[in-house]
């Protein structure tokens, strides 16, 4: 039998068994569909699958100490790989304004990465996140821990190290990193505007491989939400991310830069509009003889949104774009995208 | 360094820090709570509600505010009935505050001595839309409820502060007084109205309905927290008006689109309404907030006739 069979058949029979034994235990579990169908007009081509099914466990295991598991079926290229997403404890009572996690888990950087890719106010993420993170997140085994600086300005900072010894979405163990995977986040909340709140967050990412080659990330996170009711009637989201990337101990090295910038507009009755405008750039392209050459890849997004309750949504997004390189265009983008979520069972809620 | 001075400081130190005895820290989910809690503790508490009249709190957000406050709490306040299933759990697990965990002194849940209205017979799933299996959590726009949530509050603060039990229990009285007179009040504005027929967006009316003892006619929302279809207003508007429904009552969450196509369909008027504080602070703010919707009631009936 496959691991990944494996894995699927143990989830199984926790949940039929679990359905008898959790009660006083507090522990929920709740699985999340998310089935996109994606037409390609470039490629004159279309493909209807279920993206994702991810069962998520979650309760206090003692006192003290939370828990959260989730193992995800994912389809990649026809074929669907069943893999544990997250399995961490954590703990916000051992040091007042501290919080530590501890296993395997999205790192807590940016806005995108540290929410699962079914709950992103749209379907597929911008170019830039899917070169630097993947086409979902990034996730590691390793030690988090968040502190909320004890004033009323609610500054908090994430520190994490993670093994380093993948990066991005992998299948395989990896290797021993030269320098395992470390990170910071500085963000601060705030009121304005009668909106419930903005949050803006700095990041930092470093990671050496065992070949010696650098990845270094710089971001700025920013998300501000005005709600009416069950609505939220006015969303802004927005990343900018810059990564150095050094190769054979500094000989050669890139530099990228990406963002995007976010707005949805919420109507009463479970409709909203938005749109998305991506940049990604390769500052470093150069034709044989050293020249610099311009590059950039342009997107835009329209989307449509249905969901008639928070168990469910629909979304319709449709991208246009382009890439060029010295003038040139090298592709371009034209794609529908239909998407459809559902939830059974319970969800934990996201922070701000 | 002269340390023979130390015990004076020390001595000094005991005595003020006794003198100036920290008030107990009171979060509440809503401004309605904090209102109660504030009434009872007076100046021996500091109130601080998560939510208000512009907020609807089934759906606020875990946001480092809410969780830097509950952290701090001596003492957590919450509607109850599974309001807040949605964010409050995810806030006292982040908060990392021993005191408010289930439980334990400082955990208050408003509900337990509430009559619940609604209370649903059997199992409750999703079919049938956003139901509170423990019952009806819009408690608040009935003056007797309040007062058997401000009993959870008062046996709470006194667990939390023994001492203080008499001062507690004297405001407890004075607030229950009050709410008593007050739904005698309302009850008494509301008589020369005679029989009347009332409807509601979406079932957060139902304590003031049956607090003013008006008939109830059903909810415009046939699936509870889902939008009303086209279908469901045009054929519910109908039957409104052949069962002499008169008024249509709403808060100001309940889509206006909504509200004004079964208006147009129904010929029946319909009052939007905040329906908890804006500022609990205020003394009288409960009693100002609930002869306001009874007189926006009378007034919208009396134009109707």
């Amino acid at each position: 039998m496959k691991k990944g069979q494996l894995l699927f058949l143990i989830c199984f029979l926790f949940i039929s068994s679990s359905v008898f034994s959790q009660e006083n235990t507090g522990m929920k579990f709740g699985i999340n569909v998310d089935q996109v169908f994606t037409s390609d007009f470039e490629k004159d081509d279309y493909i209807y699958s279920p993206r994702e099914v991810e069962l998520t466990f979650y309760g206090p295991v003692n006192h003290l100490f939370d828990a959260l598991v989730s193992a995800a079926c994912h389809e990649e290229r026809g074929v669907f790989n069943f893999e544990l997403h997250e399995a961490w404890i954590s703990s916000s009572s051992l040091v007042k304004n501290f919080e530590f996690k501890l296993g395997q888990f999205f790192l807590n950087i940016g806005r995108l990465n540290k929410v699962h890719r079914h709950e992103w106010p749209f379907i597929t993420g911008p170019r830039y996140h899917q070169k630097f993170f993947g086409d979902e997140a990034v996730s590691d085994s390793g030690i988090e821990v968040a502190y909320q600086i004890p004033s009323n300005l609610h500054f908090s900072i994430t520190a994490g190290l993670g093994s380093g010894r993948t990066f991005g979405h992998s299948h395989s163990a990896g290797e021993k990193p030269d320098l395992p995977t470390n990170y910071l986040r500085f963000s601060h909340f705030f009121e304005a505007f009668n909106w419930n709140g903005f949050d803006i967050g700095l990041n930092y990412l470093n990671r050496i491989n065992g070949e010696g080659d650098q990845t270094l990330f710089f971001g700025l996170d920013f998300i501000g939400k005005k709600k009416n009711g069950s609505t939220t009637q006015h969303l802004i989201q927005n990343e900018i991310w810059f990564r150095q990337s050094s190769y054979n101990a500094g000989d050669s090295d890139t530099r990228e830069i990406g963002s995007y910038i976010y707005y949805q507009y919420g109507f009463t009755n479970g409709w909203s509009i938005g749109s998305r405008l991506d940049y990604y750039s390769d500052l470093t392209v150069e034709d044989i003889f050293g020249n610099k050459l311009e590059h950039y890849d342009i997107r835009g997004v329209l989307s449509l949104t249905y969901q008639p309750t928070e168990f469910m949504r629909f979304k319709l997004d449709y991208s246009y774009g382009i890439e060029k390189q010295d003038g040139k265009e090298l592709q371009q983008t034209n794609m529908l995208e239909f998407q459809v979520t559902f939830l059974l069972g319970a969800h934990p809620s996201h922070e701000f | 360094m002269n340390f023979k001075i130390l015990p004076f400081f020390l001595v000094c130190f005991i005595t003020f820090n006794g003198l100036f005895a920290k008030d107990i820290k009171v979060v509440c989910s809503t401004s309605d709570i904090a209102w109660l809690a504030k009434k009872i503790g007076k100046d021996k508490v500091t109130v601080t509600a998560l939510s208000d009249g512009n907020d609807d709190p089934h759906y606020l957000d875990v946001t480092p505010k809410s969780i830097k406050l509950v952290s701090e709490a001596d003492v957590l306040c919450f509607v109850g009935l599974e309001l807040e299933i949605g964010w409050l759990p995810k806030v006292i697990q982040k908060s990392g505050n021993p005191k408010i965990k289930l439980n334990q002194t400082g955990y208050c849940d408003c509900s337990v001595y509430v009559q619940v209205l609604e209370k649903p017979n059997g199992p409750v799933d999703r079919s049938m839309g956003h139901v509170h299996s423990g019952g009806n959590p819009h408690y608040q726009l009935d003056p007797q409820q309040m007062a058997f949530a401000a009993k959870a509050i008062l046996e709470t603060l006194i667990n939390t502060k023994p001492e203080e039990k008499d001062y507690f229990t004297k405001n407890f009285e004075l607030l229950n007084e009050e709410l008593i007179k007050l739904k005698a009040n309302l009850q008494e504005k509301t008589k020369k109205l005679g029989e009347m027929k009332v409807t509601q967006y979406h079932k957060e009316m139902s304590y003031l309905i049956a607090t003013l003892e008006l008939n109830s006619f059903e909810a415009v929302e046939k699936v509870p927290g889902v939008s009303p279809s086209a279908e469901r207003l045009f054929s519910f508007g109908n039957e409104c008006k052949t069962n002499g429904v008169t008024l249509c009552l709403a808060t100001k969450h309940s889509p206006i689109n909504k509200l004004k196509k079964f208006n147009s369909i129904s010929q029946i008027p319909f009052i939007q309404e905040r329906v908890s504080l804006i500022n609990f602070q205020n003394e009288d703010a409960y009693e100002k907030m609930m002869n306001e919707l009874v007189d926006k009631i009378i007034q919208a009936q009396s134009e109707k006739k």
